[in-house]
């Protein structure tokens, strides 16, 4: 099968599961009963796990509460609390191909500052897709999330990126939430690439610790962190966001 | 899953090893070999033991680093640049 159509419709299995996995992101279920429902819900549809892949790593999502920022491991039986901020990146292998995606939201009862720092990510997120098209280069896309969460007072982080998609759940290039250098040092985006955009960004300062699980990446000031993230085929003029219902549609 | 690309930390030099290579202790306790970035090496920028430098680690090998910056007693990690 070719790795348009594989990655297209593991996508599709993707995006269901991440549409049921935020419904059911709410107060009072566990990262544990998540994972589990995760596990069952790929089954079902036809797809396999991907992130058990990453050498190391034994469980199908990484779910991040509040300062969590990124590879959170789901094993934690407490339930979530109104007011959590909680992140949720799953990922699907289907015939031979990776797909990723994630979503940040607020369990329970938000508060307009918590409002305000999702909106940041989704149009970050949005600005960032824009911009990915032939003839471009990555480093547009870093600028496109760099600014915008610029703009609104918080930061991305440098540590962590988005990356390219396919066979390997992380492949080239890799695509920095900051702008490191000029554009034209940056690789091109070229048609027909899968890439994972993946927006990774911190109230406060953006410093990271990795605790002691090693795998959990928090940030160390303890303020709030969000990931916004989609798999994006690159077409002849624009994008195509593979990871179907998308974040704009579901929120 | 986010990708963890290029880290920067914060060590002291403890050893100069032959081919301009020093031991570097780093902030958290860990020992590390690190080399000098070109740029460093270019304009013969001397590290000697004691010295405080900032170093670059990927996340494929822990014990090793780069060094991209020293600084001296009395002197301070110049403010991060926004680009």
């Amino acid at each position: 099968m070719n790795k348009l159509l594989a990655m297209r419709e593991g996508g599709k299995i993707l995006g269901e599961v991440r549409h049921k996995l935020y419904e059911l992101t709410q107060v009072g279920i566990s990262p544990l009963e998540l994972e589990l429902k995760t596990r069952a819900l790929i089954k079902n549809l036809g797809g396999e796990l991907s992130f058990t892949k990453v050498p190391g790593y034994q469980w199908a999502t990484c779910i991040n509460l509040n300062h969590g920022v990124v590879h959170g491991i789901p094993t934690s039986e407490k339930p979530f609390q109104s007011g959590d901020v909680v992140t949720v990146d799953v990922g699907v292998f289907y015939r031979g191909y990776h797909t990723d995606a994630a979503f940040t939201k607020v369990v329970g009862e938000s508060t307009p500052s918590k409002d305000r720092f999702l909106e940041a990510g989704m149009m970050g997120l949005k600005n960032a897709i824009a911009v990915v098209k032939p003839g471009n280069y990555i480093g547009d896309i870093s600028q496109a999330m760099d600014e915008t969460i610029k703009s609104f007072g918080y930061s991305c982080t440098k540590e962590l990126t988005g990356h390219g998609v396919g066979r390997e759940l992380h492949e080239e290039p890799m695509i920095s939430n900051v702008v490191l250098t000029k554009r034209e040092k940056t690789p091109l985006i070229v048609k027909d690439q899968t890439l994972a955009i993946e927006i990774i960004y911190v109230e406060g300062q953006p410093t990271l610790v990795m605790e002691s699980d090693r795998w959990t990446i928090s940030t160390r000031d303890g303020k709030i962190a969000a990931v916004q993230e989609e798999t994006v085929q690159v077409t002849a003029d624009g994008c195509s966001i593979l990871t179907t219902p998308s974040l704009f549609q579901i929120m | 899953m986010a990708k963890i690309g290029i880290t920067e930390h914060i060590g002291t030099v403890t050893e100069a090893l032959p081919n301009t290579m020093f031991r570097v202790k780093l902030e958290d306790d860990r020992e590390i070999i690190a080399h000098l970035s070109g740029k460093m090496r270019m304009f013969r920028i001397s590290i000697m033991p004691g010295d405080k430098v900032k170093l670059e680690m990927t996340p494929y090998d822990s014990t090793k680093g780069r060094i991209t910056y020293r600084v001296r007693e009395g002197q301070s990690f110049p403010s991060p640049t926004t680009n």
